[in-house]
């Protein structure tokens, strides 16, 4: 079992949310992995490694990415959907932007606005 | 340039939505039934891009039970050309709406697809950005500002803490946020008017759609309610209580 969490985070810092993410993907189970992608990641990924119960951090670099469109996001992560069992991003306006994308290039559901992992 | 209008048959914004007893959903025997208002912000600027001469025909689109039909005919009274009804009693999930949807564009091919941000029912906020996934189309959702030229859309978009713009070339799905405009209410003629308008009826059946869920629900129930305040009558009083409750 493994989840991959989006990163939440504008080019400089990496954003809360991700650590209630992280807090989410640990009541799932399994190894967690946090995904940096856009522009200046390096300085990004090395807080996110500091959060407690992470197995790595994955980093994506380029321009595009940075600009946060949705289509590119989302291509990104349905190349890398195949090691995991669940992929969680916060309900930011940006992640309601690509997730959506990623479920249907999947053929899976989305849950929308989860407040709690039972 | 034709442009296709998904719209939603949902419980209506001003009734209280009540939780059957058993759980197992929302109770919606006798209760007033509205289109999705995100969806008629989304046919107004459809309709006001026919008005402009960008637009040449605005078709509306609906999955549901026989009785969206009078859902669609709220969208042809506001100035929708043509409806079609993709007909079914079952309660789909986003994707298998979105499947849905991609086989009507393949027999409608539209250059544009207007529709809601999400619908006030579900509040999945999903559709719009799957069906552009299955079509390979670019999105953009959240709109608050639409123009149209040159075989792109400048579409801004309601984003976290600000505004975005951004440039799709066509075809590409647009979703309406709140902003985009104010939708009219459709004049009695337009309403009598709207029932001569063509309204196809279709089978889901016959589309040859996997709309199988991939979710089920185990238990939908209210909001926990909020508990009764207290009365406090001085400052020191309050910093005590809130000392007790933990919050300082």
């Amino acid at each position: 079992m493994a989840v991959l969490v989006i990163a939440d985070h504008d080019n400089a810092t990496l954003k809360d949310n991700t650590h209630k993410v992280v807090t989410a993907a640990q009541a799932i189970g399994g190894d967690i992995d946090i995904l940096v992608a856009g522009t200046n990641t390096a300085a990004i990924a090395a807080e996110a490694a500091k959060i407690a119960g992470v197995r790595k951090v994955l980093t994506a670099e380029s321009a595009e990415l940075g600009q946060g469109l949705a289509e590119s996001v989302a291509d990104l992560i349905v190349g890398l959907a195949g090691g995991y069992d669940a992929i969680l991003t916060p309900a930011t306006s940006q992640g309601k932007n690509f997730s959506p994308r990623v479920a249907a290039k999947l053929d899976v559901a989305q849950i929308s606005d989860v407040t709690e992992v039972v | 340039m034709k442009v296709l209008v998904p719209v939603k048959r949902v419980i209506d914004y001003n009734v209280k939505a009540r939780v059957k007893a058993d759980q197992t959903g929302v109770d919606l025997a006798n209760v007033k039934m509205s289109m999705n208002p995100f969806c008629e912000i989304a046919v107004e600027e459809a309709v006001r891009l026919k008005e402009k001469g960008v637009a040449t025909e605005v078709v509306a689109v609906s999955v549901g039970p026989t009785q969206a039909q009078e859902t669609l005919r709220t969208a042809l009274a506001m100035g929708a050309d043509r409806a079609i009804l993709v007909q079914t009693d079952q309660d789909l999930e986003p994707l298998a709406v979105a499947k849905v949807l991609k086989a009507v564009i393949g027999e409608e091919s539209p250059e544009l697809v207007l529709m809601g941000k999400q619908a006030i029912d579900g509040d999945n906020n999903a559709v719009g950005q799957m069906l552009s996934a299955l079509l390979d189309w670019p999105q953009a959702t959240f709109a608050s500002e639409v123009a149209i030229g040159g075989g792109k859309a400048t579409v801004t978009r309601e984003v976290d803490g600000g505004l975005q713009t951004i440039d799709v070339s066509l075809p590409a799905v647009v979703t309406a946020d709140l902003r985009l405009n104010e939708p009219r209410y459709a004049s009695l003629p337009n309403i009598m008017k709207a029932k001569k308008k063509p309204l196809d009826v279709k089978e889901l059946g016959s589309l040859g759609v996997d709309t199988a869920p991939r979710l089920k629900v185990v238990k939908v129930s209210e909001p926990p309610k909020r508990s009764a305040g207290i009365k406090v009558e001085t400052a020191a009083d309050i910093v005590s209580n809130l000392k007790t409750a933990g919050v300082l």
